[in-house]
């Protein structure tokens, strides 16, 4: 369990604070409601590229992470296609510099010309690093183009192509600031071994004249129920063959969702589960597999991947997987297997409270979601699962109709 | 009063870390116990190392195929119901390959600890490696070897190991031709020889249940093992020349760079200088690497520099993935950026950032049982302990811009660089 004390300062900035005694370091997190689905899709990959711009120098600030370093701190972001999260840690007896800091940055970005020039650069090549000049960089992007037709999931955080991101204006960046980047339109989350009263001093301090701004409602196109199955063939410079299988599942806030992570447990989680007996093991078909779910804001995708082995044909590792998803629709999960499901996610999230930059994160996320209690009911959510829900959901979800597929053949 | 923000808040000295005295268990066979006791949550880490790193073996894959088997299952258990038995508790098993050690390490709620302790048992002496088992993983680890032969960043690292460590043990690395050749008999003696009766250690951390000692005495110091023969180990050691490699990788869009040299092991005296100069060079954010490669020339995503001390010797390597179109640029400036250190000193201004960032990062490193115990698992390596970071510390602390110029005036001599590129140029 996390405690924690909640207030929104009068500008709409939601401040969290948690109290750890047993470390020397401070976590500071703030993330703010906008991620790669708000883009405009003749624009994509602007979350992202803006997350770099906020390190090239705020209002007063020229550089970010100097003074990071001098405290004794590290820092870092991520953005993804519902939000964009900076987090620092360092030395509890520094922790006013990370406000000062990541207040300055809310207030206003210091939109040079050269920031641009390069962020723009350096994006492009962790275009390239990550996406293009990788094997099977681009999987990611083909199913997406092809499971949403119109949900703003259909493109990457990265970005549609990288033209989207050469062709970025300084308008576009400070329109965009100013459009999302506000205290009205984020959450503040500090903890560590620090004092609450204090510590709210200094948040108000630092973050209580921030002017809110008008952050335009969020209207995103809802994605249409699929209604016929979806198939890509493509060939790649690749040394092994891969399949993907896709079904459109439900949103992280959704009640279903704990029930729909744990038959993706049952699946793939661990050398114990299904798909890696069955497949890996006895049948030989896959040298590797996976099951996971989209923890999206929006509904998302559960995906199924796996590289074949060498002369196994498409068709037959497909066929793999389905019968495997059958035996979940016909029969129900034992309980032997479903404890065993529900402790290695019991036991991850005990893990998950050691750190003070993860329990941070996860109050942040929490509140992001609606409620930043939920941060503390995920145990519960999990115990609750059943056998027959699962079944329930492997039911609905693993139809043909509803499932877009990737052929990702290596060249021969 | 307004508020100024043009000012930066007062920052205030960087405390030290506190770090826990481990307790030294020795079992009845000799094996020492380390426990690291603390932590809010009822969980536990215990990590099993072994000096089976990739330095002892004869044949290569070997190390790397058995500790990637080891619970590929025993005469008692397959490897499907020792999976079974160990995810229902809801535990977790990661192993770890390096040069000299490698380890088992095992996450648990502490209430079932005792339960899964007996499965590990089990794992350590009687694992006997099913011809199915090995086949599995022959195909699995054959595969990824075939995909990281497509990555520029794979091929880099292995010329740039062969020309730092040449032909010795440090130095060698797998061709496709070794998973032909690797058999399920070489991995079960492997195991038998460097894991079933062979020296150990065990570090343990977290929430720990009464009775513990006892009854890690009771499952892990009856087997006969050997006793620590370290000092039985030899190197030859090789003579180090500079090498310049380039390897044309048709298509790649990005080319791989690795630039640096043998070095020494983390005994040498001018190790933790080292440390620091690297750090300056290519070890932060700020760095001199980052602020021009990156954030000035946009050349690339990220570029480090680091020093790593091995048992018996050690690598000084900048690394980086730069777009093919500045490859020469790129390893221009990188030239540049070790030159300016040899050159000129280091300014008082950027020292201290450096010296506290450092100190930041080892507080963060250390923070909390399960973190330190991680520590404690590398400083064993070379039989330190925790008075390797006292001594760390205060080389942080008094280390000046004089001595850091010094030290790349002696190691960062142009002809003593290797330089491998893999991509185009």
């Amino acid at each position: 369990m996390i405690a924690y004390e909640k207030f929104t300062l009068d500008n709409g900035l939601k401040v969290i604070i948690h109290k750890d005694a047993s470390t020397p370091i401070a976590a500071v997190n703030v993330l703010y409601d906008i991620g790669a689905r708000d883009e405009n899709p003749e624009k994509t990959g602007f979350a992202h590229l803006f997350e770099h711009l906020m390190f090239g120098g705020s209002k007063h600030i020229e550089n970010y992470d100097e003074h990071v370093e001098k405290a004794g701190g590290e820092n870092n972001a991520f953005t993804s296609n519902d939000l964009t999260n900076y987090y620092i840690t360092l030395p509890k007896e520094n922790l006013e510099t990370a406000l000062w800091l990541e207040s300055d940055r809310m207030l206003q970005l210091a939109f040079t010309d050269k920031s641009l020039e390069v962020q723009r650069s350096v994006v492009i090549e962790e275009f390239k690093q990550n996406y293009l000049n990788q094997p099977y960089g681009d999987i990611n992007m083909l199913i997406r183009d092809m499971a949403y037709k119109v949900h703003p999931y259909r493109w990457a955080t990265i970005g549609k192509e990288v033209r989207h991101i050469e062709e970025a204006t300084m308008e576009d960046v400070k329109s965009f600031f100013y459009r999302y980047y506000a205290p009205n339109n984020a959450i503040l989350v500090v903890a560590g071994d620090i004092d609450l009263t204090q510590t709210k001093k200094l948040v108000e301090k630092w973050f209580g004249s921030i002017e809110r701004r008008e952050v335009p409602e969020r209207k995103l196109p809802v994605e249409p129920k699929q209604t016929k199955a979806r198939k890509i063939v493509v060939e790649r410079d690749v040394p092994v063959d891969v399949l993907y299988k896709v079904f459109h599942m439900c949103s992280k806030n959704d009640p279903e969702y704990h029930t729909t992570d744990l038959l993706s447990d049952v699946l793939s989680r661990g050398s114990s589960s299904r798909l890696y007996k069955s497949l890996v093991k006895e049948q030989k078909l896959f040298s590797d597999i996976d099951a996971y779910v989209g923890g999206d804001a929006d509904p998302g995708l559960f995906t199924f991947s796996g590289k074949l082995m060498n002369g196994i044909k498409m068709e037959a590792a497909e066929a793999g997987i389905m019968s495997e998803i059958k035996k979940l629709q016909d029969e129900l999960v034992g309980e032997t297997e479903l404890t065993k499901v529900k402790n290695k996610v019991l036991s991850a999230l005990m893990f998950g409270e050691i750190n003070v930059l993860n329990k941070a994160m996860s109050l942040a996320m929490a509140e992001l979601a609606g409620d930043v209690e939920k941060a503390n009911q995920e145990v519960a959510k999990y115990e609750a699962v059943t056998a027959k829900g699962i079944q329930e959901i492997a039911r609905s979800l693993f139809t043909e109709e509803n499932s877009t597929t990737l052929y990702y053949n290596a060249k021969q | 009063m307004t508020l100024d923000r043009n000012i930066a808040p007062l920052r205030r000295e960087i405390e030290l870390p506190n770090f826990i005295q481990p307790k030294e268990y020795r079992l009845q066979n000799g094996t020492p116990l380390y426990v690291l006791e603390g932590g809010s949550q009822e969980v536990i880490a215990i990590e099993f190392t072994f000096n089976a790193g990739t330095f002892v073996q004869d044949k290569i894959l070997s190390a790397g195929f058995t500790n990637n088997m080891l619970l590929s299952g025993t005469a008692k258990l397959s490897a499907n119901e020792l999976a079974d038995k160990i995810d229902f508790y809801g535990a977790y098993t990661q192993v770890e390959i390096g040069k000299d050690i490698c380890s088992l390490t095992v996450y648990t709620m502490n209430k079932y600890l005792d339960e899964v302790m007996s499965y590990i048992e089990d794992v350590l002496e009687n694992t006997n490696f099913p011809q199915a088992e090995f086949e599995t993983a022959l195909a699995s680890r054959r595969q990824q070897f075939l995909i990281g032969q497509e990555k520029v960043q794979q091929l880099s690292r292995r010329h740039f190991n062969n020309a730092v460590f040449g032909n010795t043990a440090y130095g060698s690395y797998a061709t496709i031709e070794d998973y032909d050749k690797i058999t399920r008999d070489d991995i079960q003696s492997f195991f038998n020889r460097f894991y079933k009766n062979s020296y150990m250690e065990i570090i343990v951390s977290g929430q720990l249940p009464t009775g513990f000692a006892t009854m890690m005495d009771n499952k892990f110091g009856k087997q006969k093992r050997a006793t620590d023969h370290l000092r039985y180990f030899e190197y030859a050691g090789h003579e180090y020349k500079s090498e310049k490699v380039f390897e044309e990788k048709q298509d790649a869009l990005q080319s791989s760079i690795r630039i640096g040299r043998n070095l020494f092991s983390a005994n040498h005296e001018d190790f933790f200088g080292m440390k620091v100069l690297t750090t300056v060079l290519g070890g932060y954010f700020g760095s001199r690497l980052m602020s021009n490669l990156r954030e000035e020339k946009g050349y690339t995503y990220g570029i480090g520099s680091s020093i790593m001390g091995l048992r018996f010797d050690g690598v000084f390597q900048i690394a980086t993935e730069v777009g093919v179109d500045v490859t020469n640029d790129a390893v221009k400036e990188i030239y540049h950026e070790v030159a300016r250190l040899r050159e000129t000193e280091v300014p008082t201004e950027e020292l201290n950032l450096v010296k506290n960032y450092l100190l930041g990062k080892i507080l963060k490193m250390a923070d909390g049982p399960f973190a330190q115990a991680n520590l404690y698992k590398n400083l064993r390596i070379n039989r330190f302990d925790f008075s390797y970071f006292q001594d760390y510390i205060e080389i942080i602390q008094s280390i000046s811009a004089k001595d850091l110029k010094a030290l790349a005036e002696q190691y960062f001599q142009p002809e003593d660089l290797t330089e491998v590129v893999v991509g185009k140029r």
